[in-house]
């Protein structure tokens, strides 16, 4: 009797830690899963330095909106130490850039018109500048033509001919005179590349990329990453199409900076007031969060870098931030957000007030800023944790918002 | 005393308290980066305020379209305070929203609840 019991015992021992390293094994995989589609989030991060930016913008293009974008994108070209002269050329770039992208945009389809794309990137005293649209196949040849043109002249050529062109006055259908492109190969100093990328029997996908190097004695391209490369645009591109990402912006998180990308935000098409609401103010507790508390040291100075993108699945929004946080506090951050998670929207409300009122602590805000983006979320907050050195993690945080 | 007056900006709100024509008021938007040093004077000056010669009646208006979280700790020290002084001091508090704008509405209705203060939500 008491033999065959300790078999029975050794028999669900043994099924016990079959179901233990099952269940390790399943959430492991479940994790590698989540980790691995944000490979590209963390080599973006990695990859930019302090110093340096990475802003990328995915859908339609309105003067408001493009008017944020320079304004974002100035912002840190103003900051940067390049002379006045060579600012005015990044910035002339851009416009010029997204001028033409305003110019191209098939508004027949709207799914399609939502694609264009944008990606600004600095990379130590060079500037990155990639486009992206929806273009006619019939309407290649004559561009491609042009543009081979365009690489093929050298910078007397391109003034001579940018003044031709400036006295013919022949204006294309699509209101542009051509000058745009012209523009763009003259003030970067470089060949404008680009590439096409078939989507249908009619429709291509067009990339023009062009890059500035505003420090004259700089060797020729001082990028040493390959995130700034053509290729590595081309398939990050792709990446956040697959990841339904609308805008990433990789940089140090400042109040300046916040300000712009709330902008940005604002003007995007929402089902109503209320929802647009919760979503930027549930955007500012996110950003200002890293600002407070995302310390990254770097030679004695504190540093908030991190990535904060929008991405968006039918009717479901995501506000995904990646940050350093110490080692030290994850333990803090996880017994917070376990417990926030554990509550219901009453219990939720009533903790807040409660915290409102604590004025013990130090701290800001005192975790009111979770609490708030679970209440304006109206959902669980998503999280986890990476490892990356024996002293910093980075702490992943997703906001799922559903527009009904 | 000397007012208080506080420019507006994106990111923080117009400011004005100026005991001679009598108007408390604190409008638009609050989100600074640090929204404690923001409101320290604000708390000051009330604080100087009350202590000094404040007016046989004060009525504070507050007219906001949106604050974050820290400056909602920063504005429920500012109410605090003012419900110190409101034992030895006729206050009155007026939370203006605008219609439909449900996030105020609320923010005025918990405050209200909070703070055992004469405070009126007015619908603008």
């Amino acid at each position: 009797m008491n033999s065959s019991l300790i078999i029975i015992c050794i028999f669900l021992f043994f099924c016990f830690i079959l179901a233990l390293n099952w269940l390790q094994f399943l959430s492991a995989t479940n994790y590698m899963e989540i980790k691995n589609s944000h490979n590209f989030v963390y080599d973006l991060l990695f990859e930019t330095h302090v110093d340096d930016l990475n802003y990328i913008y995915r859908g339609e293009f309105n003067p408001e909106i493009t008017n944020y974008i320079l304004s974002l994108a100035e912002k840190n070209i103003v900051q940067s130490k390049i002379k006045g002269k060579t600012k005015k050329r990044v910035f002339h770039i851009m416009v010029e850039s997204i001028q033409n992208i305003n110019r191209h945009q098939d508004f027949s389809d709207e799914s399609l018109a939502q694609t264009a794309f944008f990606a600004i990137q600095k990379n130590g005293s060079t500037f990155f500048i990639t486009t992206g649209n929806i273009i006619n196949k019939e309407d290649i040849p004559p561009l491609e033509k042009k543009l081979e043109k365009l690489n093929s002249l050298s910078e007397g050529e391109l003034t001579k001919f940018y003044l031709e062109i400036l006295n013919d006055g022949q204006i294309s259908s699509k209101g542009g005179a051509g000058l745009g492109l012209i523009e763009i190969v003259r003030k970067s100093g470089n060949k404008l590349f680009y590439d096409f990328k078939e989507l249908s029997d009619d429709k291509s996908f067009i990339y023009m990329h062009s890059y500035v190097e505003t420090n004259p004695e700089a060797p020729e391209k001082t990028s040493q990453s390959t995130i700034y490369t053509f290729d590595y645009i081309k398939s990050l591109h792709r990446q956040i199409i697959d990841e339904n990402i609308l805008i990433l912006y990789c940089n140090l998180f400042e109040q300046d900076s916040l300000v712009r990308l709330i902008s940005i935000l604002k003007s995007q098409k929402y089902s109503d007031v209320g929802f647009k609401k919760r979503i930027i103010s549930s955007m500012v507790e996110l950003l200002q969060n890293i600002i407070l508390h995302g310390k990254l040291k770097i030679q004695d100075k504190n540093y908030s870098p991190g990535i904060f993108y929008i991405s968006k699945k039918k009717n479901v929004f995501y506000l995904n931030t990646v940050n350093y946080v110490l080692k030290d506090d994850i333990d803090e951050i996880n017994e917070k957000l376990t417990y926030l998670n554990s509550l219901n929207q009453k219990d939720l409300e009533d903790f807040y007030n409660r915290q409102l009122f604590d004025f013990s602590d130090d701290d800001q805000n005192a975790g009111l800023g979770f609490i708030e983006m679970r209440l304006k979320s109206k959902n669980i907050l998503n999280y986890f944790f990476v490892n990356v050195d024996e002293k910093y993690s980075l702490f992943n945080l997703k906001l799922t918002f559903v527009d009904n | 005393m000397q007012s208080l007056i506080i420019k507006k900006t994106e990111e923080t709100p117009a400011i004005i308290l100026n005991p001679v024509k009598g108007v408390f008021q604190f409008v638009a938007t609050s989100w600074p980066e640090n929204a404690q040093n923001f409101y320290t004077p604000v708390l000051d000056w009330i604080s100087g305020y009350f202590g000094n010669s404040p007016l046989k009646e004060t009525i504070f208006q507050f007219r906001f379209s949106y604050f974050n979280t820290a400056s909602a700790k920063q504005i429920a020290k500012v109410l605090s305070l003012i419900k110190d002084f409101s034992s030895d001091n006729n206050v009155k508090i007026k939370w203006f929203f605008e219609k439909d704008d449900y996030d105020m509405e609320k923010e005025g209705r918990r405050f209200s609840a909070i703070l055992d203060l004469d405070f009126e939500l007015i619908e603008k």
